[in-house]
């Protein structure tokens, strides 16, 4: 992995222009940028609209250390020029070294899954005490170098705010916790559903196959049976206004992360016992 | 979290969990958890949100009636 610039500072070295340049066709939903792909190159524009959080979080350093410790996928601040028609709209580009393989959830393992976890919440912990936040939080944003994973939307870091909730919660949920706790509490392993259910397993759908037995510690009637039954409960729209005016205690949201960091840390598959292939 | 609250949660989580057919946003199930880990304002405002189910829960009517919305519930 390359190491980082200066923050702020452009590599003139890699500025040659590349033909044969592509946009990543997952790469559409985000409006703060987009990855393109020229030979063996890897890009990542930031627009205008992305562009104030992007310079507040390369200003504050977290980047700069999370690269160094191969948490976060380095980069390399290049002339726009070097993709052409491509960076228009584009504040900024960044260089990616592009990764030898590219996995998804719905492949990995169980440990495999549970290490992605652990460290997207890690690199969230990171994050709010150097006052950033994760605006998600797809798996699909956690790669693996070898057994190590590898954080790599750039984007997904900005500003926090005083006072904001976790709102990639729910996706969290989909995404990592509830795929493990298939396998935790079920023995289920999640490969099969995730791989029809990209976006993850929904809590709704985890609440209704778990037996009642299986849902009376803290964690289980926190994340999974409050939050369903909440998620299934209506609301007078004239009153949601009194939910999103609230100001969410910064070291709760911390504890709130570090609480299911622990329960996550603690799961293991179930459902282990002999197969055919052993003795 | 206290038990008691961990109870009031509980006894919301059974409440609550009829089928209903409005939403604040996708999230809605989310935010509303991080309302009750967010301290006694949080709670409060989740209070004030269930009002009606809460006073339902609590306060049946003779009738058996009592889990029905009332007209009184605050902010409405």
């Amino acid at each position: 992995m390359s190491a980082t610039p200066v923050a702020g500072e452009i590599n003139r070295k890699t500025t040659r222009r590349v033909s044969d340049i592509r946009a990543d066709p997952g790469s559409f939903r985000d409006p703060r940028g987009r990855i393109f792909h020229a030979g063996e190159k890897v890009y990542r524009t930031v627009t205008e609209s992305g562009a104030e959080d992007y310079e507040f979080v390369r200003d504050s350093g977290l980047i700069e250390r999370l690269q160094g410790d191969a948490r976060v996928i380095a980069s390399t601040a290049v002339a726009k020029d070097v993709l052409g028609e491509h960076s228009a709209g584009a504040r900024y580009v960044l260089e990616h070294p592009r990764l030898p393989f590219i996995s998804y959830p719905y492949e990995w393992p169980f440990p495999a899954l549970k290490v992605a976890a652990l460290h997207h919440l890690d690199i969230h912990l990171a994050a709010l005490a150097a006052g950033v936040t994760l605006s998600d939080a797809s798996a699909y944003n956690i790669q693996f170098l070898g057994v190590q994973p590898v954080f790599i939307d750039l984007l997904s870091f900005r500003r926090y705010r005083e006072g904001e909730m976790w709102s990639g919660h729910r996706q969290f949920c989909e995404q990592f916790l509830n795929p493990l706790l298939l396998r935790a509490k079920l023995g289920v392993a999640h490969n099969a559903w995730y791989r029809g259910a990209q976006e993850g397993i929904t809590t709704g759908e985890l609440h209704r196959m778990l037996p009642w037995t299986k849902k009376l510690s803290r964690n289980m009637l926190l994340h999974v049976v409050a939050q369903s039954a909440f998620q299934r409960s209506a609301v007078p729209s004239g009153q949601s206004k009194l939910a999103m005016e609230f100001q969410f205690p910064l070291q709760k949201y911390q504890r709130m992360l570090t609480k299911m960091r622990d329960w996550i840390d603690s799961l293991e598959p179930a459902g282990t016992g002999k197969t055919v292939w052993q003795d | 979290m206290s038990s008691a609250l961990t109870s009031v949660v509980f006894a919301l989580a059974l409440d609550l969990s009829r089928p209903a057919f409005a939403y604040l946003d996708p999230g809605t199930g989310s935010i509303i958890l991080q309302l009750l880990l967010g301290g006694l304002t949080g709670g409060a405002v989740v209070a004030k949100l269930y009002w009606h189910k809460l006073k339902g829960f609590f306060v049946r009517d003779a009738s058996g009636g009592g889990n029905q919305p009332k007209d009184d519930a605050p902010g409405e």
